[in-house]
């Protein structure tokens, strides 16, 4: 490249200095500069506006307060008094949460919603085995019919008696991003230890479970929904966050749809 | 499937710093820069932002899209007069305390002379360091336009500086 350096245009100082020449090509470049000295006051220049420019941006981007006006608009949403807000708050506090899940039984295709029926087996399950696959098969809609009009009639937030067998509660409503209304409940056994959280979808005028991880029933009639061991609900929540689309469906906004056999306008 | 509103929230305020100074160097001063700022974030709360993207990569781009949206309303800002250099002045006292009143009036007034896509690429290249790449994704064209592009906006502020 010696003598050759009135080849060096103003591109190939710009990339060098990003570093975004080739071995070659930086070679060349820098040969160009050991020689003329015309070339390399051109580079500091360069180097120096892209100093000026940078300081002068970070420096006073970092030295001016946020404007009111942008800091309201990222201002966190008040929570008020009405019980489904902490159900979003969860979603906001565990979200991050992920956990090592065993997949156990994969079920069958749901028609409406098109994605695996699957039950998540948590190595944290305490306590003895209650026949874990009859309790499974009460916790599913498909299943159980009183589940079906539990799903059907229950605001979230109240846990009440599901037939003889059961406790459950559902802990709130979506509508799903491939269309539908969707609920996550939990179900277990009142004297027992082990019970489900499941997500059940409308499909025509039934629910059909979507998604079930076994928890420990004790959390069921709590507001606790991870005390079993905090990983439980980060598979529920996951499918949660990521195909529901809008809001979670609260107080009035819940009552209106469930009063409309969960029919979307 | 989009971030949730709170989940949005949380990563704009993560990278409002960065949005504003890309912003501010966009419009050529931090005030104007500000005021798309705000845009880009009322855009982005608005629209929303899929959980897939890249979210620096997103920002950058609806702030870009915003900010040509105001360029093609209002051409002025490409083509600065003296108002506009005067009411930059009257609306950066803030800014004195950190640049001399030359170095700010040079960088400013070197900046908006530069033409749009020259301000854009350097302000992602040489103020948020993004790679070539990076910047292409962005701006939506090849490495080598964004190579000549800011070949030429550094060649522009050589003749300014």
């Amino acid at each position: 490249m010696h003598g050759d350096t009135h080849k060096i245009t103003d591109e190939m100082l710009s990339a060098w200095l990003d570093s975004a020449l080739d071995d070659a090509e930086s070679r060349a470049v820098e040969c160009a500069l050991e020689e003329d000295s015309q070339l390399n006051r051109r580079l500091a220049r360069m180097m120096q506006n892209d100093r000026g420019i940078r300081r002068y941006y970070r420096d006073g981007a970092a030295a001016r307060p946020v404007p009111k006006s942008i800091a309201g608009l990222l201002e966190p949403a008040p929570e008020s008094a009405d019980s489904g807000l902490s159900l979003i708050k969860r979603f906001r506090d565990w979200f991050p949460a992920s956990s090592p899940l065993r997949l156990a039984t994969a079920f069958a295709l749901t028609a409406g919603i098109g994605v695996a029926v699957a039950v998540l087996v948590n190595d944290f399950a305490t306590g003895p085995a209650l026949s874990p696959e009859s309790t499974m098969a009460l916790a599913m809609p498909s299943a159980n019919p009183e589940l079906q009009r539990f799903l059907d009639s229950q605001p979230s937030g109240r846990t009440v008696a599901i037939g003889d067998q059961l406790d459950g509660v559902v802990d709130l409503s979506f509508e799903h991003v491939e269309g539908g209304i969707c609920r996550q409940y939990r179900v277990g056994l009142p004297e027992g230890s082990q019970g489900f959280a499941v997500i059940a979808c409308r499909n025509g005028d039934v629910w059909q479970e979507v998604l079930a991880q076994r928890i420990n029933a004790s959390v069921v009639g709590t507001d606790m929904f991870r005390a079993a061991g905090g990983q439980a609900a980060s598979a529920i929540d996951r499918y949660i966050v990521d195909n529901m689309v809008g809001d979670i469906f609260v107080g009035d906004e819940e009552a209106e749809i469930l009063n409309r056999d969960w029919r979307q306008r | 499937m989009k971030l949730s509103e709170e989940e949005l929230k949380r990563v704009i305020s993560e990278h409002l710093e960065a949005l504003r100074r890309f912003s501010a160097a966009l419009t050529g001063s931090p005030a104007d820069g500000d005021d798309l700022a705000q845009g880009t974030v009322e855009r982005l709360l608005e629209k929303g932002v899929p959980r897939n993207a890249t979210f620096a990569a997103w920002m950058y781009r609806v702030c870009r899209n915003l900010w040509i949206d105001q360029v093609r309303k209002n051409a002025r800002v490409l083509t600065p007069g003296q108002d506009d250099l005067e009411r930059q002045m009257d609306n950066h006292d803030g800014e004195r305390a950190v640049m001399t009143m030359m170095r700010m009036e040079e960088v400013e007034s070197a900046m908006r002379k530069l033409d749009a896509h020259q301000r854009e690429v350097l302000a992602l290249v040489a103020i948020e360091e993004c790679s070539y790449r990076e910047a292409a994704d962005i701006l939506d064209v090849p490495i080598g336009t964004v190579m000549s592009r800011l070949a030429r906006a550094r060649k522009r502020l050589l003749e300014l500086s």
